[in-house]
């Protein structure tokens, strides 16, 4: 390290350009990927490079947890199945029930708008575990192309749903959660019909929706769902339970607070809507 | 250990392994050490690499695309604390330990600082877990210091 003392300044002159010049690239990037999704197609892109990396990661884990289970005594086994079994034929009880209702709501809509909403097919996928920013509200899933999912798709949990797919590549999918800060969700009460947007917050647990009419109807324990318009959605899906109206005097316009129904941050197992 | 028949390799491994320790998943996601940024400290003040700007952005990017944040967050963050460290190289290279670890520390917490503007300005207010990963990072800095100038010195022993 021989280096006179013009050339360090000249150099360190050098970084300082460059500093500059890829700072203000840097903050560019950040407007046009926070304003518009403009990058949305290099992110897409990037996915065919980012997915099967985060399958990996999730390998060992996965392999982990199966030799664990391989290990399950049999005891517990059999215990699980039974259990299983039991609660199979309870849903098998309720599913003819449903098909009943199914087929009744079916011909209802026929007669209000002659539209035929044909039913929907569902995917099983892992949630693969990798830990992604945690302000960025996304999730990876291990099922992609090759088996029927496609940007767009909304994908729940047991209790309601949980986002859509962004990004999807033939080994697996992203998927952007309702909470997300961008994320704008159009919704129905289920109770009196009334339709809004929910918004996300960036807060995993909570929704809200704004500029809403002081007389909207709308009271704590309401539960959301999603309405179908803007067409991404299937119509009825649980998204949430309205837990506060908040109403400042000077404002003509409330703000509702609401939880999502899914269990955000706690989902292994989504299932996709097609 | 063939592979690490220099430094090169090395200096990638290690930067592949610190990407891999950013995605794995802990129960706590929140408490983590800014792998990326403790590697790119070890070889910015030990060795002459990284001193294009250009590679750290890229380096930058790549971090935004695997961890979903801002395209361009992590590029701006590792470039500015480059940026410091090429400042003052010459003379934090010399500091005793315990004072490394102070600059250590001192440029994670600013980094935290830049960070949450940018996330501030993206609408996102982050939790008092926040300001948990720079304290992480300092702790962790002596020993991962030693790991890397450890692994160095085997690989220059046996070239000799």
């Amino acid at each position: 390290m021989s280096m006179t003392a013009t050339q360090q300044t000249r150099e360190l002159s050098g970084y300082t350009t460059r500093l500059l010049v890829l700072g203000i690239v840097a903050i560019f990037l950040m407007s046009m990927d926070h304003r518009g999704h403009y990058l949305q197609a290099l992110r897409n892109q990037a996915a065919h490079l980012t997915i099967p990396l985060y399958r990996a990661l999730d390998w060992p884990q996965r392999a982990l947890s199966d030799g664990l289970s391989y290990l399950t005594r049999q005891g517990e086994l059999l215990a699980r199945i039974t259990e299983l079994q039991a609660e199979q034929t309870r849903l098998r009880g309720e599913l003819l029930q449903l098909a009943t209702v199914l087929q009744e709501n079916r011909e209802l809509r026929e007669l209000l708008e002659g539209v035929d909403v044909s039913s929907s097919e569902l995917i099983l996928a892992d949630l693969v575990q990798v830990s992604m920013d945690p302000f960025s509200h996304r999730v990876v899933i291990n099922r992609g192309l090759s088996s029927g999912v496609e940007v767009g798709m909304a994908v729940v949990d047991q209790a309601g749903l949980l986002g859509q797919v962004t990004e999807s590549t033939l080994s697996g999918a992203s998927v952007t959660l309702i909470t997300d800060a961008n994320h704008a969700l159009p919704v129905r009460n289920l109770r009196n019909g009334v339709r809004t947007i929910a918004y996300g917050t960036g807060d995993l647990h909570v929704l809200a929706i704004t500029d809403l009419p002081r007389n909207t109807d709308l009271t704590p324990g309401d539960l959301l769902v999603t309405s179908g318009l803007g067409s991404r959605f299937p119509t009825g899906l649980p998204v949430a339970e309205v837990i506060a109206i908040e109403v400042q005097d000077a404002d003509r316009f409330a703000r509702v607070r609401a939880r999502p129904l899914a269990a955000m941050d706690q989902a292994r197992q989504v299932l996709i809507v097609r | 250990m063939a592979i690490l028949s220099n430094e090169k390799t090395l200096l990638r491994l290690s930067m592949v392994a610190a990407l891999a320790l950013t995605m794995l998943p802990l129960p706590m996601s929140l408490l983590k050490p800014y792998w990326v940024a403790l590697v790119l400290i070890y070889w910015v003040l030990e060795s002459g690499y990284f001193r294009r700007l250009e590679v750290v952005f890229g380096l930058g990017l790549v971090m935004d695309l695997l961890t979903g944040t801002l395209l361009g967050q992590h590029a701006l963050s590792l470039l500015i604390m480059t940026y410091l460290l090429l400042l003052f190289r010459q003379r934090i290279r010399f500091y005793p330990p315990w004072q490394m670890t102070l600059v250590v520390f001192a440029l994670l917490l600013n980094d935290r600082i830049l960070q949450l503007w940018v996330l501030w300005l993206a609408g996102q207010i982050p939790t008092w877990e926040y300001w948990l990963s720079p304290l992480l990072g300092a702790a962790i800095w002596p020993w991962f210091f030693l790991l890397l100038d450890r692994l160095r010195s085997r690989q220059r022993q046996r070239q000799s």
